[in-house]
């Protein structure tokens, strides 16, 4: 049966877009507040894409329109295609159409992170250029938390924005984090991470791969005890911290977070514990001695890592027999061996 | 053959006579950055010890065996564990008095294995008797196994089951020396020293570990400790590995080895160490005092960089190559001599 065709009936009075919105319904009672099923999301198709002024069912030739104006020098003249030929055109117009849907069909995968369907651990791309022509191209972008966060307003009662937490950098040592707040959550992702290259921080690493030292800090309720280790350990953290760690380019450390794991103090506690280490050149200075290391592959050979650079110290350091240092007595346990855990000596996937 | 008195055999420890250490008693602990000795007195027909020892007191000032911090840390000390390093706060004293004991401890690493002439055969027979000829199928060895008497100064028989008495051979002296003062590793031979293996070894750098192995396993002055060590120095010669060698204690060896040196001088140039280039040309010297480049430099009393020159026009095959090296590293030779 043929296609119905009334050269003028409703649908020609009024503009496509007040056609659409009567179709979608993207207004109305079930659209507010969040009642709009996920699965009934019809799309805003335009249907004169692919239209080319002078095509029509009969077939005519323009010159200008559907026919090239001049021909050999001289203007051409009206014609006519045949029945077969313009089936032809008929049909390959029918098929670039279907072509096109198939290809708005084809769900894209999105990138999984710290689980299927968690937006924790996904990379936005690098952060917008800046107002002066900066670019950020080897900075990587990871989302840490997502959250949905309503506050009550007069006219609506309930509104959602989205809260995100991202953390920004570039594998050298600068990184940063901060909070993007928006109604879309892509808005949200946008405005987080540019947000976070304006708080950047410099965190020194030991040789580009791990932490100057042991660092064991509260934030809050958050405590985090974090462990130099050597190459080739690999990253065995909580899995916010592997993000952040692999944005700022440590790649062998042991952390472990006890208490609240609250997101937003997790990542504050972990900046400003990593950005207030001391370096072996910092120790130096303060002491006025020599740091020196003693490597197991190098056996007794003493290497200098750093010199004060100021006056150096004649007097030795006092050792005394039992170091005054605090013991923790998670470590005290492993160490006599008394830990009895089923998640100490477990083989994870590399990282 | 020494009897102790009871007292004293109570008194005394079982101590282990290394035969290497042996010979090591006497040399002093040598010193980097010494000068040259020129005049040095060499027996034509010194026993192979008495050869030996004197070379290692040359070589000393020969660098390879030179305690270089970048060597220390590179090459002589080497683990492989999985350890986090310790930190220290020292004071410019204890940090020299640290370097000094990482020294020692590396000094007593590099120590070099004796390079010995091969086990005379036997000669001679110590006495004759035709009674016992053929009478035993076996051969006899009477040992001394005294304790404070060193491994080669045990008096060891052989009477073989022709009837004649003599001093064993290296295999024997070997084998019997084992089953009274075992080494700890097997008597036999391991397979890694056959042919096709240690070609293996070679394609894969491994010469260092083999040099290792070897000098563990066999006397200094076997056949098969030879054969190896001679492999191998022909090996890294052939394919020009010299810094495979370089801060272990077979660098000596090899180049006391080496006929030609062309090659091992041309690196130490490229590598700019000048000092190290001449010591190999004046141990050439000593080595072969025979040969035209000790008439010449006695000729012109060379030093440094004329003294290559001139061993570049006598002795070398590869004279262009060697001058061209020369030429490009003029200012290390220039700014060294300068400094020295």
């Amino acid at each position: 049966m043929d296609q119905q065709y009334r050269p003028y009936s409703f649908f020609t009075k009024l503009t496509a877009d007040d056609l659409w919105k009567g179709a979608l319904a993207e207004t109305g009672a079930g659209a507010r507040k969040g009642r709009g099923k996920r699965a009934k999301k019809r799309r805003r198709k335009d249907l004169n894409r692919g239209q080319i002024v002078g095509e029509g069912r009969s077939g005519f030739l323009w010159p200008g329109l559907n026919v090239p104006l001049m021909r050999n020098g001289t203007v051409q003249s009206i014609a006519q295609r045949s029945k077969e030929e313009q089936e032809k055109v008929e049909a390959s117009i029918v098929q670039q159409r279907e072509e096109w849907e198939r290809k708005k069909k084809i769900k894209v995968k999105r990138e999984r992170g710290w689980s299927g369907n968690t937006w924790g651990g996904v990379s936005v791309g690098p952060p917008d250029p800046g107002p002066n022509g900066e670019t950020y191209e080897d900075f990587d972008t990871r989302i840490l938390e997502v959250k949905n966060v309503f506050n009550m307003t007069a006219k609506e009662g309930r509104k959602k924005s989205v809260r995100v937490l991202v953390a920004v950098g570039n594998g050298k040592g600068a990184a940063g984090f901060a909070v993007g707040k928006a109604a879309e959550r892509m808005d949200a992702f946008r405005k987080a991470k540019n947000k976070a290259v304006n708080f950047l921080h410099y965190i020194e690493r030991y040789g580009d791969h791990t932490i100057f030292h042991d660092v064991s800090l509260t934030f809050k309720r958050t405590h985090i005890k974090m462990k130099k280790q050597p190459r080739g350990y690999g990253l065995r953290c909580h899995r916010a911290i592997i993000t952040m760690c692999r944005l700022i380019g440590i790649k062998d450390m042991y952390a472990k977070v006890s208490g609240s794991v609250n997101m937003l103090n997790l990542t504050r506690g972990f900046f400003h514990g990593l950005s207030h280490q001391e370096t072996h050149q910092q120790l130096a200075d303060k002491k006025g001695l020599h740091v020196v290391e003693f490597r197991e592959e190098c056996g007794p050979l003493p290497i200098v890592v750093a010199s004060p650079q100021s006056a150096l110290r004649k007097d030795p350091e006092p050792e005394d027999e039992v170091p005054d240092t605090r013991l923790d007595w998670d470590d005290v346990k492993a160490a006599q061996g008394m830990k009895r855990s089923v998640w100490s000596g477990l083989k994870r996937a590399a990282t | 053959m020494v009897t102790l008195k009871v007292e004293t055999l109570k008194k005394v420890k079982r101590t282990f006579y290394d035969a290497k250490s042996h010979y090591f008693s006497i040399v002093p602990t040598p010193s980097p950055y010494s000068t040259v000795v020129r005049s040095c007195k060499r027996a034509p027909d010194a026993s192979p010890v008495d050869q030996w020892l004197s070379y290692a007191l040359r070589r000393a000032l020969i660098s390879g065996s030179e305690v270089n911090r970048m060597d220390l840390a590179t090459g002589v000390f080497r683990s492989l564990e999985l350890k986090l390093p310790i930190y220290k706060l020292m004071t410019q004293t204890q940090l020299e008095e640290a370097t000094r004991q990482a020294v020692e401890a590396a000094n007593v690493l590099l120590k070099m294995p004796p390079v010995l002439k091969e086990w005379a055969p036997i000669s001679d027979a110590l006495a004759e008797n035709k009674i016992s000829e053929r009478t035993e199928a076996a051969k006899y060895m009477f040992t001394n196994i005294s304790y404070n008497v060193p491994h080669r100064e045990h008096f060891i028989f052989v009477r073989g089951p022709s009837g004649t008495l003599h001093k064993p051979s290296g295999e024997e002296w070997d084998q019997i020396i084992q089953i009274y003062f075992p080494k700890g590793h097997g008597i036999l031979t391991p397979i890694i020293f056959k042919d096709e293996n240690l070609k293996i070894m070679y394609l894969q750098d491994w010469h260092a570990d083999i040099l290792n192995l070897c000098t563990d396993q066999f006397e200094p002055d076997s056949a098969e400790y030879i054969k190896v060590l001679h492999q191998t120095y022909e090996d890294i010669d052939k394919h020009g590995k010299y810094n495979l060698l370089h801060s272990t204690r077979h660098s000596g060896g090899m180049s006391w080895y080496n006929k030609k040196i062309d090659g091992l001088l041309i690196e130490k140039i490229q590598k700019g160490i000048v000092h190290d280039a001449n010591n190999l040309v004046q141990l050439y010297h000593i080595v072969h005092p025979d040969g035209r480049l000790a008439q010449e430099t006695k000729e012109q009393a060379a030093e440094g960089l004329n003294l290559i020159k001139v061993f570049a026009n006598t002795e070398t095959q590869m004279e262009a190559f060697v001058e061209l090296t020369l030429q490009d590293h003029q200012d290390a030779f220039i700014s060294h001599s300068a400094t020295s």
